[in-house]
């Protein structure tokens, strides 16, 4: 079937429902020839349209209905017979919008302010970050212990983990006889090394060596311990005769000396003092 | 509109007539496109009595150039449109003259 061409006046209608919001005053048009054109008009635009052209107020109640039945209870009050004088739709329709729109901003007033309310209690008890140059000095432990703001529990920590490393490392410095006993307060002198080198020898280390040359051994125990009290001869070998002698136990001598060999020379020569002399 | 060239002047008396805005504009267009609206068809055809009929020429007093112009692009459309079987395009109108095209077409019957 072939399409009928619409008219020209068909044609000018669709394309003024088109533009609707760019009308203001209609002129002369008369109000039959738009009619058809204003009912594809939202509420809005046939509001403003009649604030521009009073003159059509009285012809326009009929507009008004399509959108009064958008309401549902509306709908239900005119089929049961209210509002049927067509003058009085415009106003209702009114009214009942203003009333939606206030109710509409109250609601979103009250959301707005939960939210808000929320997001401050979140906020408050959230973790904020700080620079960290604005924190207060932290308890110092020791003057050694600068490496890092940790609470006393956490070094001791760190120095018992110090002490049993160094501990560990110190099976490879052989050279070393006695160690000094590492506190925390001696932390910072006791750092294990990570070249091993030889300290100096120590005044008894010196002493061993020189008996050590001297009479080519060790100093050794015997097995029978005489209980005598060296010879006043040999006594008089002592650098020094101090009443702090606390090692009264007999010293290491290969011969007890006897009235028989006072005249020969002592096997050995003891220095009896020695621990009070290295003290 | 140009004026085409003429083969016989008694023939172009009647296969175009000339439509006059009212600020002096003449536009001369087929017969046959004319016809399309009712108004100049009842102008062109009617009783005798309407000088119109006579001499092809029909003065608008009402009616600007701008919205005769709109309005003989119309009669074209349709003239070349009607009993198409194809698609028929769109005729577009600017929304500015929508108002006073509107009027002159509901005069014009068309």
């Amino acid at each position: 079937m072939p399409k009928q061409v619409k008219s020209l006046v068909a044609i000018c209608q669709e394309t003024l429902s088109m533009n609707l919001d760019g009308l203001a005053s209609i002129g002369d048009v008369p109000y039959s020839l738009i009619k058809s054109a204003l009912q594809r008009a939202t509420a809005q635009q046939l509001h403003l349209i009649e604030l521009h052209n009073p003159h059509l107020v009285p012809q326009s109640h009929e507009l008004w209905l399509a959108h009064v039945l958008q309401y549902s209870d509306l709908r239900q009050a005119l089929s049961e017979g209210q509002y049927k004088d067509p003058s009085c739709w415009r106003d209702l329709y009114l009214t009942r919008y203003q009333e939606m729109e206030e109710r509409k901003r109250m609601i979103s007033e009250k959301v707005k302010n939960q939210y808000n309310k929320i997001r401050n209690e979140k906020a408050a008890r959230s973790i904020k970050v700080i620079n960290g140059h604005h924190l207060p000095p932290s308890k110092r432990i020791s003057r050694g212990t600068q490496l890092h703001d940790a609470s006393p529990q956490t070094s001791r920590l760190f120095m018992a983990t110090k002490k049993a490393a160094s501990k560990s490392y110190a099976i490879y410095n052989s050279r070393v006889t006695k160690r000094q006993p590492v506190t925390p307060a001696r932390a910072h002198l006791h750092r294990p090394s990570p070249v091993p080198f030889v300290k100096p020898p120590s005044k008894l280390e010196k002493q061993y060596q020189a008996n050590y040359r001297r009479f080519g051994h060790t100093p050794t125990i015997p097995n029978t311990l005489p209980l005598i009290p060296p010879s006043p001869a040999a006594a008089s070998n002592c650098t020094s005769t101090s009443e702090h002698t606390q090692f009264q136990r007999q010293p290491p001598s290969r011969l007890p000396p006897s009235p028989k060999s006072s005249s020969k020379k002592p096997a050995a020569i003891v220095n009896y003092n020695i621990f009070q002399q290295l003290t | 509109m140009a004026e085409p060239a003429l083969a016989n002047e008694e023939e172009t008396k009647t296969e175009y007539v000339k439509l006059i805005s009212s600020d002096g504009f003449e536009f001369t267009i087929h017969r046959e496109a004319a016809m399309r609206s009712g108004t100049i068809k009842n102008m062109l055809s009617g009783p005798v009595q309407f000088r119109e009929s006579l001499e092809n020429v029909i003065p608008f007093h009402d009616i600007k150039a701008v919205i005769l112009e709109i309005v003989c692009r119309y009669l074209y459309y349709k003239w070349q449109y009607e009993g198409s079987v194809t698609e028929i395009p769109e005729f577009k109108i600017d929304p500015e003259m929508v108002l006073e095209t509107l009027m002159t077409a509901d005069f014009l019957d068309c």
